[in-house]
């Protein structure tokens, strides 16, 4: 457990002393806040702002891969998890305050939504690719219904894409890809 | 230059990867939305569609009272009266009212015979439209006085020309097409479904037909063919609405000089069917090339690989061209294969499944997948532009998304009203989905024309023009910050 | 805890690349020992394995008794220099060394210490992008030093020195070892290693060709260079 809190006092220090996520919370934040305005929708601004907080979410981990910023944190939690839980606990309230707006189901979507990100980001390790797909997750699979012409089945596809109507489906995916990336970050070498 | 990046594209794995991904998506998704389409009507094959003149589907359903035309020859008619019932129309959907639809048809016809499908030329009183002349279901012109309530049908050799008057006397010309050969002439009723749109409960909308019916008295009838007036209702034979069993059927009734007329239909492009599903693969194979094209530029800068591009070949803005010439390429030409191999894959699996496969049209075609490998090309050198602009691949990926995927979903599902949403797809990149619109839109059939439905607010071309513009812009404010930037 | 580096049949392979080859080694407290060999021998695979960056497919890599990954702290243990210092390019050098230190709950203090004795005082609160080679090494001892450990594993550390900064690091080592730590140095330099090293492991090819104290070599083959380029032919 100290190294649990030593890990989230570290993960503390590295957010706050590089602009990254406290510029993406904000976008995220003046993006959602000025869309839900300009339309009078606070879904529309969802949109905008769910975006920017999934790639908030694989940025704190796969940024890591990206400036080699990886070893030092792995020689440091050489049991890896600690990293990880300390980046999902700071993640959950940077993504919350994006809602502040809306609805307080919204807060707890970003919240899984940037959770969903990091899971990405710690099974592809590529911050790109990461990114693409858990927005492709987020925007794609529901671009598909439209073209679903079996209504079974575009039931069931828009069912099954994350949304703020469906905080369920939207914490199966969470799950799903949290687990899958505990389990590479924890068996796979870094590097 | 170029082949030096076409090399470097080639050779690393994870790219070949993303544009492989990007044409196994794209065939995919159109074999998965075909093998989901079914379509059956009892035991036998689904009848497809007439095709028209013009060689697109239509709809060709009226209430036919005629006479055979041998030559040249002329009808005129009073419309004495035009009114009609509306079934269950919203706001509650409860009951059957009186009323005509804006697009019911009362008129005059001239028709290469019954079948459905064959060329005819009409001037008509429509539910709210005024007099029209239609001909060969996509051609709608308005014309003749308001309030007209006569109308006129000749042929003098191979013309028909429509007249519209206030009085039976001064007559104003609507217009004149070209039409010959022996044809039946007379009279037609039409009613097409009366449209509403809603939410369908998945982020999208769907579109509801009711039935409806017209009716039309016309008197003062000056024919010069003769004969009887025979009876059909082209392009008819179905089960029947229950309002026909029970209170109205179709049909016409003669009486001193009196001709009533009542049915339902409409002569127009056919309407709410949908094409091969062949492009349904675009946006996820969208994703794969903005990430490749994001890479192709960031990991440049991120491992400083850049400082060797530019060793090897210092003109700044020749290495950023190259690069986007390759990227832009490759994807043309992967894609085109891609949605090649959609196309007759997906359209021999939508066959088998009962479905019609509706004309397109070769130009059609042709625009639809010349204009998508474009898309995506002219879209993944706007990704290129972002990566090199911010030079990292986060923000980069992020706003290539937030700038055509995000727009695109906005505008096609329920999330805006429809206003904003066209407004996207006027003013961002996700305007070069106008590209992939199958069917023009037309003025003379009341549909939802919105995105949700397949129809964009700009022409084709113009959306297209607007994403390669964006692109252009973002490359050429990428190249002049990159000319004097640190690497 | 004894202050050792125990290496024993290690074996690694990327996909057909044999990297290590049943790797066997010890290093013993009290004296540098330099890894030498050929681009391409294992040296850097060795050292990844040994806290834990990459996984073996056989055999046990052991530091102080103990896989890095059952250390507590473990950067108060082992001190590690991979490569060059990689560190956030918007991060300041000391804000990087502050999250590690809190990482080990290490007291802050200890920073500005090792700034200082890694020479990056002046540096120390401008952005790590505008680092030089040599800068972001002097980082990456400092971040190895941090905990005070009693192992060091150091990959290159010479890598970008500046003259003066050989022989600051040549110090460092040569300090640290007489502390009766235990301090394995990667490095193709021959004339440092010579003076500096009181053992030399050889490897060549994922295996170990020689493991004797440099005084040894030294008397056998003239001079350490003469050793290795017999060695590894
Ligand atoms: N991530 C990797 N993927 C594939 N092969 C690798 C990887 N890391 C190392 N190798 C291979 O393993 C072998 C050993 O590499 P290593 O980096 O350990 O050598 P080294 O002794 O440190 O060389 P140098 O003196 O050049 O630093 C090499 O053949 C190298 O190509
Ligand atoms: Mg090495």
């Amino acid at each position: 457990m100290t190294d649990a809190a030593a890990a989230l006092r570290a993960e503390w220090t590295k957010a706050r002393t590089v602009p990254d996520l406290p510029l993406a919370i904000l976008l995220a934040l003046v993006g959602t806040t000025s869309v839900n305005v300009l339309t009078g929708q606070p879904s529309a601004g969802l949109q905008l702002g769910q975006a920017v907080i999934a790639v908030a979410g694989v940025q704190i981990l796969a940024g890591e891969y990206s400036t080699g910023l990886i070893h030092p944190t792995m020689l440091a939690f050489p049991t890896r998890w600690p990293a990880l839980l300390a980046k999902a606990v700071l993640l959950i309230p940077g993504a919350a305050v994006t809602a502040i707006g809306n609805r307080p189901r919204d807060a707890v979507y970003l919240g899984l939504i940037a959770l969903l990100g990091l899971g990405t980001a710690a099974l592809i390790r590529n911050a790109v690719t990461a990114a693409g797909v858990v927005l492709t997750v987020l925007f794609v699979l529901p671009t598909m219904v439209r073209w679903m012409p079996d209504p079974d089945w575009a039931t069931f596809l828009y069912r099954a894409s994350p949304s703020p109507g469906h905080l369920a489906t939207t914490a199966a995916w969470t799950a799903a890809a949290l687990l899958l990336g505990t389990i590479t970050l924890l068996t796979r070498r870094v590097s | 230059m170029i082949r030096a990046e076409l090399t470097k594209l080639r050779t690393v794995r994870g790219w070949l990867f993303g544009l492989t991904a990007a044409v196994v998506l794209f065939v995919g998704s159109a074999l998965l939305v075909a093998a989901g389409s079914h379509m059956s009507c009892g035991d036998q094959a689904c009848p497809a569609p007439p095709v028209g003149p013009d060689g697109q589907a239509v709809e060709d359903h009226f209430g036919f009272a005629h006479r055979t035309l041998a030559g040249d020859g002329s009808l005129t008619a009073h419309v004495r009266d035009f009114s009609g019932i509306i079934t269950y129309p919203p706001p509650r959907h409860d009951q059957i009212v009186e009323g005509l639809v804006p697009w019911a048809k009362a008129g005059l016809v001239i028709k290469d015979g019954t079948r459905p499908g064959s060329p005819y030329a009409a001037v008509m009183l429509t539910g709210s439209h005024g007099v029209r002349m239609q001909h060969d279901y996509v051609h709608d012109r308005a014309g003749g006085p308001t309030g007209a309530r006569w109308l006129r049908l000749t042929r003098t050799g191979a013309s028909v020309t429509a007249y519209a008057s206030l009085d039976g006397k001064t007559w104003t010309t609507v217009g004149t097409v070209e039409m010959s050969g022996p044809a039946e002439i007379g009279f037609l009723i039409a009613s097409p479904g009366d449209i509403t749109v809603t939410e369908n409960g998945l982020g999208g909308t769907s579109v509801q037909s009711r039935f409806t019916q017209a009716s039309a008295v016309f008197d003062q009838i000056t024919s010069t063919a003769g004969g009887e007036w025979r009876y059909d209702e082209v392009g008819g034979g179905g089960p029947g609405a229950d309002w026909e069993k029970y209170h109205r059927p179709a049909g016409l009734e003669a009486s001193a000089g009196r001709l009533t007329l009542t049915g339902s239909g409409d002569l127009a492009p056919v309407s709410g069917m949908a094409a091969v599903p062949y492009l349904a693969g675009t946006v996820p194979a969208l994703l794969a090339v903005l990430i490749v094209a994001v890479l192709f530029i960031t990991s440049e800068f991120r491992r400083g690989l850049i400082r060797t591009t530019l060793l090897a070949s210092p003109a700044r803005g020749h290495v950023l061209a190259a690069k986007a010439a390759v990227i832009g390429g490759v994807t043309f030409t992967v894609v085109l294969v891609a949605v090649v191999a959609a196309r007759a894959w997906s359209t021999t699996v939508f066959r088998a499944n009962g479905n019609i496969v509706l004309p397109t049209g070769a130009l059609t075609d042709l625009r639809l997948a010349v204009g998508t490998a474009a898309l995506l090309a002219v879209t993944a050198v706007l990704a290129y532009g972002l990566g090199v602009l911010l030079r990292r691949g986060l923000p980069a990926i992020l706003l290539a998304v937030l700038l055509t995927v995000v727009p695109y979903l906005l505008a096609t599902t329920s999330l805006l009203p429809p206003g904003a949403g066209e407004w996207l797809l006027r003013v961002t990149p996700a305007a070069g989905f106008a590209v992939q619109q199958t069917f023009p839109a037309y003025g003379h059939v009341l549909l939802p024309y919105t995105p949700a439905q397949g129809y964009f607010p700009l022409a084709p071309l113009a959306g297209l023009a607007i994403a390669a513009a964006w692109a252009l812009g973002l490359l050429v404010l990428a190249v002049l910050r990159f000319r004097r930037a640190d690497v | 805890m004894e202050a050792t580096i125990e290496v024993s049949g290690l074996s690694k392979r990327y996909g057909s690349t044999v990297a290590l080859d049943r790797m066997t080694f010890r290093v013993t407290p009290g004296q540098v020992t330099g890894f030498v060999g050929p681009n391409g021998a294992g040296k850097s695979t060795t050292m990844r394995i040994l806290v834990g960056l990459d996984r073996a497919d056989a055999g046990t890599a052991k530091v102080g008794d103990r896989s890095y990954h059952e250390l507590v702290r473990p950067m108060t243990t082992v001190g590690t220099l991979l490569d060059a210092a990689a560190i956030h390019p918007a991060r300041t050098g000391r804000n990087h060394l502050l999250w590690l230190a809190q990482s080990q709950r290490i007291p802050a203090g200890r920073v500005d210490e090792l700034l200082e004795e890694v020479g990056l005082a002046g540096a120390a609160r401008r952005r790590g992008g505008g680092y030089s080679l040599g800068m972001r090494q002097r980082l990456g001892v400092a971040a190895a030093l941090l905990g005070d450990p009693p192992i060091l594993i150091l990959d290159e550390p010479f890598n970008g020195l500046d003259p003066a900064g050989f022989v600051w690091m040549r110090d460092l080592l040569r300090r640290r070892a007489e502390q009766g730590r235990a301090v394995l140095v990667a490095s193709h330099l021959m004339g440092e290693l010579q003076d500096l090293a009181g053992h030399v492991v050889v490897v060549a090819g994922g295996r170990v060709v020689a493991d004797a104290p440099t005084r040894d070599m030294r008397d056998r083959y003239g001079s350490l260079e003469s050793a290795y380029l017999e060695l590894v032919r």
